[in-house]
């Protein structure tokens, strides 16, 4: 039997990456996953159709669309139990260089998007008397990273959106949690492969030596922290951040 | 494969009879785990046993002990309990050694006695509790601050200096329990977790306090 035997979980940005990785497992554990992501392409249906889920295409960014998505997958899968806020769009850019309309951009995806779909999931949540939202923040929010100011200033915002939420709705049995992840094995890597100049595999070893762990984290590795906090647990842990980096950062966290 | 796996695993408990060490043993029992469980009184667990945690040689005969009969232990958890407290400046220069002799020593007797095998194997996950008042600040706890905020300061350096040797070391600050905040089953299960599926995370302290401290 799984953990999250017949549990609705909507997860954003799941096409790819740590999204998908969320999926595969969440499915693995029982639960009945409504698939998000930006666009309804082949890399959606192929993760839908490998975990047998259910599709909600939308772009985060649109209002309209996101509430369209969520009263879809309540009406034809059910009610929303476990929110999983994932989706992320980042550009790698000095600060000065950067268009402020695609600096703007990160934060408007990253972080009001996200308060667009928590709007739309929380009616739901309170009529099931319960629920869990799932925030995605990154190592490089709380610790800051070169070129990535505003993909750093949404996911450190992230980190306090997870606290204020965490209190405000405990009390409502609907448990809000963030996790950090550090460096994870996703497409993303060759991205910075090439920013780098140097091949993938280069790229994997020159990260795995920065991390005590010894390697980089796997998107299995974050999704199992995932599902823990999909859990009643997760109820000592509202408006916490935990960090699955295999040591990587360290100091008051 | 995972459940055969699971069913050979033993664990160890220091500190079993706390109501944190007892509700973590049922459910390490629960997953299938086989623990052993050591207290300064009765112990707990497959196979309890009585032993002053405070000190090292002593802890390391118990340890080996558990180790002999139950078999290589691959999860160690330590759950100091005792609480002391007394505004600063009011508590004996004994008594303060007790309490931190309690909570650091017993800690680092565990960790010494049980880890150095795990090193040898290659894995292991060992968790330390520590208390939400190592991180919040309470007037009238700086001595329980200061002996429970040792351990979350030991969990960080030595989770690196065994992370290469595939031993996961982390931490579990917990809130409240006597204001029905936390309940010790969310810690429980918080400790399964880091030893099923919490291979990634190095020396992290999980504040385990139902929003008391973020």
């Amino acid at each position: 039997m799984g953990r999250l035997d017949g549990m609705v979980c909507l997860v954003t940005g799941a096409a790819q990456g740590i999204g998908k990785g969320i999926v595969i497992r969440m499915a693995h554990e029982g639960a009945r996953v409504a698939v998000n992501a930006r666009v309804d392409d082949d890399r959606l249906k192929r993760v839908v159709g490998e975990m047998g889920g259910f599709p909600a295409p939308a772009d985060i960014a649109d209002a309209v669309a996101v509430r369209r998505m969520v009263a879809g997958v309540e009406a034809n899968v059910g009610p929303i139990e476990v929110l999983v806020c994932n989706a992320a769009r980042m550009t790698m850019m000095p600060f000065l260089d950067q268009d402020p309309d695609q600096w703007w951009e990160q934060v408007h995806v990253n972080l009001t998007g996200h308060m667009e779909v928590i709007a739309a999931v929380l009616p739901g949540m309170r009529r099931l008397g319960r629920g869990r939202i799932v925030l995605f923040s990154s190592l490089w929010g709380p610790i800051g990273w070169k070129n990535a100011s505003g993909y750093a200033s949404s996911k450190s915002a992230l980190i306090s959106l997870g606290r204020a939420l965490g209190r405000e709705l405990s009390p409502e049995r609907i448990y809000v949690t963030v996790v950090a992840p550090g460096i994870i094995d996703t497409p993303q890597l060759q991205v910075d492969a090439d920013d780098a100049g140097v091949t993938l595999e280069e790229m994997h070893r020159i990260y795995a030596e920065n991390i005590p762990a010894g390697r980089i984290g796997t998107p299995d590795d974050v999704a199992r922290a995932v599902v823990f906090l999909s859990t009643e647990a997760a109820r000592a842990y509202a408006g916490q951040t935990i960090y699955p980096n295999g040591g990587e950062i360290r100091g008051s966290m | 494969m995972e459940e055969t796996e699971r069913s050979s695993r033993v664990a160890l408990v220091t500190g079993a009879k706390g109501v944190v060490g007892a509700a973590i043993i049922a459910r390490l029992q629960a997953e299938g785990f086989v623990v052993g469980g050591l207290d300064d009184g009765t112990g707990g667990g497959d196979l309890a046993m009585s032993v002053d945690l405070t000190d090292r040689s002593r802890t390391m005969a118990a340890v080996e002990r558990v180790a002999a009969e139950l078999g290589p232990i691959s999860v160690l958890v330590t759950a100091p309990y005792l609480h002391d407290t007394a505004p600063f400046g009011e508590m004996s220069a004994d008594r303060w050694k007790r309490l931190l002799s309690a909570h650091l020593g017993a800690t680092v007797n565990a960790c010494a006695a049980a880890v150095p095998a795990m090193v040898n194997a290659g894995r292991g996950t060992v968790v330390t509790i520590s208390s939400w008042l190592a991180l919040a600040g309470i007037p009238g706890e700086a001595y329980h601050a200061a002996a429970t905020g040792s351990i979350l300061a030991f969990t960080k350096s030595f989770a690196l200096e065994v992370a290469s040797s595939g031993v996961r070391v982390n931490c579990i600050a917990v809130g409240p329990i006597e204001a029905d905040h936390v309940l010790p089953a969310d810690v429980a299960d918080t400790v399964v977790f880091l030893a099923n599926d919490g291979d990634f995370f190095v020396g992290q302290v999980f504040s385990a306090a139902a929003g008391a401290v973020v």
